[in-house]
């Protein structure tokens, strides 16, 4: 099998034949919630770290009982599986105040279904000399709490380990995002999705070997399909490659995305030449923002503007879950932004688990037409 | 922007806040409820007086300051705070057209419905040219996804400078200590916005202040736990507005001491009581309409002897002894006093309606979702089940509380009937 | 002597429903679709059950309850008391053992947990929104050309139900419409919409608590797919009561009516 397909495999489940496997042999997984927590800490204790969604999740009766009509879905799905004993896989869970769906998430799995090892991080909202301070010292607490609970010692040279290993990924998967430059790129944003959900979802070590082999295998890929536009893609969380699938059968090619499963997750490496604890402050206070940074819209909407010159971009596509707050604010946004710009810009909404396709399909057909594509 | 904002204000203030407080002045047989009212409505008409005098002629720099932030500290330079969340609460209670046309506008925008209606509201009237361009804008992490990017927003439409503090949502030494430097870190940008050296003896005669009007507040909110509970419920959410915006002026300390005499004369005068439930008002009680407390009091005896936003208000007196003791004091009350306070754990917001319920003596608890508000909509349900194991009767219902053509208030009370004739109330 | 008789009188927001009792036993109940007004679908369902027991007039019954959306418009009764307490009373009457009742009404569905003695413990509705009622179906009929019941029947022979995640009706009629010109079998929509209703209803079951036994009350009770999905979902089975369960609360109303009219000073 082709290693696209293998880790496209890796993606469509959760867990996954890997992480099962991980388990077989005894190893620890520690499942997380967002992009600002620091893998590389789960990975020195020598767990599994993955981040946490609710793929194949049909219903969410159980997770209503907590959570309610007002709260995104994915909160909803997520907790559903929880506590149906879908995640008992899970030996722990670090989540931070990510949102406030999250947040209610997290007191809920607390209170009713908690895991071994639970860790919940303050995260500053803004990028400061004294913010990154405060979340320094939130790391170190849990770093210190991930060693009481699996008796593990992070020495710095383990933790140097990690972030090479992470950095190597990351840099892996920039340079396989960059093929997407060329005018008939090898990849679907489809299967872009699909490989880097599956670097969230497997151990680094065995990703990073796929990855170098996937790079020669893109060389002598042409994608088949034909194209008629080149469409950016921004989105808060969103791990479905289906979705992307139904847009680029329109015809809108993902050429680039600010994806927190994609680009904003992997797109800068920790400093290696600073004592470790510090680089992991640095680069995860300063890696491309979500709209909970309160401060971030204008390096957001620079990230998307440099993206999109690099990538010959024609238009935008912004994609947020129903009840997100954050997202309902930042594609308002976006769209005052760009259209001030002069770039085509086409704002979609959904639930976590696609659904109300027919809509979505013409949606995406008129707007690649209204940019004379 | 417009030239000439708070058009919308100003003709609440002239049109009904001044001509309400003349009728009541006029009238000399006032019992203790109307010389309180009289006051309520000049506190009131005080505040807006002073909002759009300084918004037009500027004698005082505009200082918006997102509602986690209390006024102090910009009193102590002689600036004036515009706490922006408490106004969508003055346009909802008088105007229901306004608040249609700016959450509107809002969506009109492209904002989304689900977004809290504060936030929109907000947004509207800046979109319809009500609010004025501020000279500084001041907004904290706190409290929630709405207002972290209904600020952005804000931001963008404005094009003021802006300082953004960061609210850890732990109450700890360290976290509160975290905040009280960024609170500090302000002091140089209000200095060079004011023109005005720091003093921190005048810091201290304003603190002084509202530890002055928070402790008559305290005193009165011990009166309400007598049963009968001595003050109507209608008062709850005025007071706290009123309050809120002006706290450290003497203006807001006079109108608090007079809360507090209100409910002593009341007790004095063995007014008479028709209290025969107790009710702890759980999360935002409706903004549009005070009509559902004097019904439930005339229908059922039914009184609100305690609801979530007047809880918040029972905060210890700030130390004065140093500039660290002040700032401490200030972050803590800022992010307590309000609905920062839901940055806490789902477990805050159950233990303190539990704490409410038996300090209270409430017989029974009504909780109002507000349609917007994340933070309830995802503790609400762990809340239900403490309420159950505790046997405290409890009805639930969403609705929004600025806008009345979400849920309308004949909705609310036909719920609110259901409920107490159900449980057998 | 035969004792007097007691009437309980619905009206709901699709159909009036009228139950006479008289010696702990039902000697009458009448269902009638709504008229535009309610005091006039009142009217009609009680005339209806009235010459149903052979008696000349409404003022011969000994005391009358109303209740349901229109209880404050029915000029004849006695009495009004709202249609939780009597869906409490009506279910716990026909069958002690029940603690838990899920009205699934037209316009609304509620939760009731009841109590030893036939009191309302706790309750939960969900109204503003139509999923989970009768409105939400005769919705989804309409898209799918098929009545409450070829619903019901169609979904309880699919293999693979048809995933609909929308919450809300009006999405979620776009989304069948959406699966029709996909080719979904229709049979596996059907047995989709049920399992999202199922899946909403457990939900509000669970806040309330699930208190074995557990029953369902309202028209769309009937609809065997809905309770066998609903049975999946709580882990529990539904029991059924031996009346109609349209007129469980015109039952508690009677029953309800008999008490107020004892606590009555004899004269």
């Amino acid at each position: 099998m082709a290693v696209i397909e293998i880790l496209l495999n890796i993606s469509s489940s959760f867990p996954n034949e890997v992480m099962e496997q991980w388990r077989r042999e005894g190893g620890k997984i520690v499942g997380y919630f967002c992009s600002y927590v620091p893998e590389e800490l789960i990975h020195a204790v020598g767990a599994l770290p993955v981040r946490i969604r609710a793929t194949g999740s049909a219903d969410t009766s159980d997770g209503d009982a907590y959570l309610s009509a007002y709260n995104c879905t994915f909160t909803r799905h997520a907790l559903d599986q929880i506590l149906k004993g879908k995640f008992d896989f899970l030996d722990g869970i670090v989540a931070l105040n990510s949102c406030d769906h999250i947040r209610r998430l997290f007191d809920i799995i607390a209170q009713k279904a908690p895991r071994p090892f639970m860790q919940l991080l303050n995260v500053p909202h803004t990028t400061t000399d004294g913010t990154c301070q405060w979340y320094l010292n939130e790391i170190s607490r849990l770093k210190q709490a991930l060693e009481k609970h699996f008796g593990v010692e992070i020495t710095d040279e383990k933790l140097r380990g990690s972030i090479r290993l992470c950095n190597e990924t990351r840099s892996l998967l920039k340079r396989i995002h960059e093929t997407r430059k060329k005018p008939d790129p090898p990849l679907t944003g489809a299967e872009m999705l699909g490989i880097t959900v599956a670097a969230t979802a497997m151990p680094k070590e065995q990703f990073n070997a796929m990855l170098s082999r996937l790079l020669g295998e893109l060389e002598s890929r042409v994608h088949p399909d034909k194209y008629r536009a080149r469409i950016m893609l921004v989105a808060g969380l969103l791990d479905d490659p289906e979705f992307l699938k139904i847009i680029e059968g329109q015809g809108a090619l993902i050429v680039a995305e600010s994806l927190c499963f994609g680009s904003r997750w992997f797109w800068n490496p920790a400093d290696e030449s600073l004592p470790p604890m510090e680089a992991l402050a640095d680069r995860y206070m300063n890696h491309p923002p979500c709209p909970r940074m309160i401060d971030g819209h204008e390096r957001r909407f620079a990230f998307i503007r440099e993206m999109m010159e690099a990538y010959s971009a024609d238009g935008i596509i912004c994609e947020r879950l129903k009840f997100c707050d954050l997202w309902a604010g930042e594609s308002t946004l976006l769209r005052w932004t760009a259209r001030e710009a002069g770039i085509p810009l086409l704002a979609l909404e959904k639930e976590y688990t696609s659904g109300g396709l027919g809509q979505l399909r013409t949606r995406v057909q008129s707007f690649i037409e209204n940019m004379g594509k | 922007m417009g030239s000439k904002p708070f058009t919308r204000l100003e003709e609440i203030l002239e049109g009904f806040l001044k001509p309400a407080a003349m009728m009541l002045g006029a009238d000399d047989t006032k019992d203790a409820e109307q010389q309180f009212m009289l006051q309520l409505l000049q506190t009131l008409s005080g505040n807006l007086d002073e909002a759009i005098d300084v918004a037009r002629n500027r004698q005082k720099k505009f200082v918006w300051c997102e509602f986690c932030l209390t006024p102090e500290l910009f009193l102590a330079f002689d600036l004036y705070p515009f706490i922006g969340e408490i106004q969508p609460a003055v346009y909802s209670k008088v105007r229901q057209d306004f608040i249609a046309e700016f959450i509107d506008a809002a969506e009109n925008s492209g904002i989304p419905p689900e977004v809290c209606s504060i936030d929109k509201v907000l947004v509207g009237a800046i979109l319809q040219d009500e609010m004025p361009t501020p000279d500084l804008i001041v907004t904290t992490s706190a409290p929630c996804d709405s207002s972290r990017i209904g600020y952005q927003i804000m931001e963008k439409l404005f094009d003021a400078p802006v300082v953004r503090l960061d609210a850890p949502f732990t109450n700890d030494a360290g976290a509160m200590k975290y905040y009280a430097d960024q609170i500090r870190s302000l002091i140089p940008t209000l200095e060079k916005l004011s023109g005005k050296r720091f003093d921190v003896d005048r810091l201290r005669e304003v603190v002084e202040e509202s530890n002055r009007a928070l402790n008559h507040i305290g005193e009165w909110h011990e009166l309400r736990r007598l049963k009968p509970c001595p003050t109507p419920a209608n008062i709850l959410m005025n007071v706290y507005l009123a309050f809120l915006t002006t706290l450290g002026h003497s203006r807001c300390t006079e109108f608090s001491e007079s809360v507090y005499r209100f409910a002593r004369r009341r007790i004095e005068e063995g007014f008479g009581n028709k209290e025969k439930i107790r009710v702890i008002w759980q999360h935002v009680p409706s903004l549009f309409d005070d009509v559902v407390f004097n019904w439930m009091e005339q229908e059922f005896g039914a009184v609100v002897v305690d609801d979530m936003m007047s809880g918040y208000c029972r905060q210890l007196p700030i130390d004065t002894s140093s500039l660290d003791s002040m700032l401490l004091g200030l972050a803590q009350r800022g992010l307590n006093m309000t609905m920062g306070r839901l940055r806490m754990t789902a477990q805050t917001y159950v233990s303190d309606f539990l704490k409410a319920y038996h300090d209270y003596l409430g017989d029974c608890a009504i909780l109002s979702a507000h349609a917007g508000c994340k933070h309830c909509w995802g503790a609400v349900n762990l809340l239900r089940e403490a309420a159950r194991r505790e046997n405290i009767p409890l009805l639930i219902f969403d609705f929004d509380f600025l806008d009345s053509r979400v849920v309308s208030t004949e909705t609310v009370q036909s719920k609110i009937g259901q409920f107490f004739e159900t449980m057998g109330l | 002597m035969q004792e007097k008789l007691f009437a309980g009188c619905d009206v709901g927001s699709t159909t009036g429903k009228a139950v006479l009792i008289r010696d702990g036993s039902i000697v009458g109940s009448v269902v009638v679709p709504c008229l535009p007004r309610p005091e006039k679908t009142a009217e009609l369902v009680m005339n209806e059950v009235v010459k149903q027991a052979g008696l000349s007039s409404i003022t011969d019954l000994a005391y009358l309850v109303g209740t349901g959306y229109g209880r404050m418009r029915i000029p004849f009764a006695n009495e009004n008391i709202s249609e939780i307490t009597c869906h409490a009373r009506g279910a716990s009457w026909l069958c002690q053992s029940v603690k838990t009742a899920i009205d699934i009404g037209g316009q609304d569905c509620k939760v009731i947990g009841i109590s030893n003695n036939g009191r309302v413990r706790e309750f939960l509705m969900n109204d503003k929104c139509a999923a989970g009622t009768g409105r939400f179906f005769e919705a989804m009929g309409r898209v799918l050309h098929l009545t409450l019941e070829e619903i019901s029947a169609l979904s309880l022979k699919s293999a693979s139900p048809a995933n609909i995640t929308s919450q809300c009706s009006v999405f979620a009629e776009s989304e069948v419409v959406s699966l029709l010109n996909d080719g979904v079998d229709v049979v596996d929509i059907a047995a989709g919409i049920n399992l999202a209703i199922a899946s909403r209803l457990t939900s509000l079951v669970r806040k309330v608590g699930i208190v074995e036994d557990v029953t369902v009350t309202g028209g769309c009770a009937k609809n065997a797919g809905l309770i066998k999905c609903l049975e999946d979902r709580l882990k529990s089975t539904v029991k059924l009561l031996p009346e109609d369960p349209q007129i469980v609360g015109a039952i508690g109303a009677a029953v309800l009516a008999r008490e107020q009219h004892q606590k009555l000073p004899r004269s």
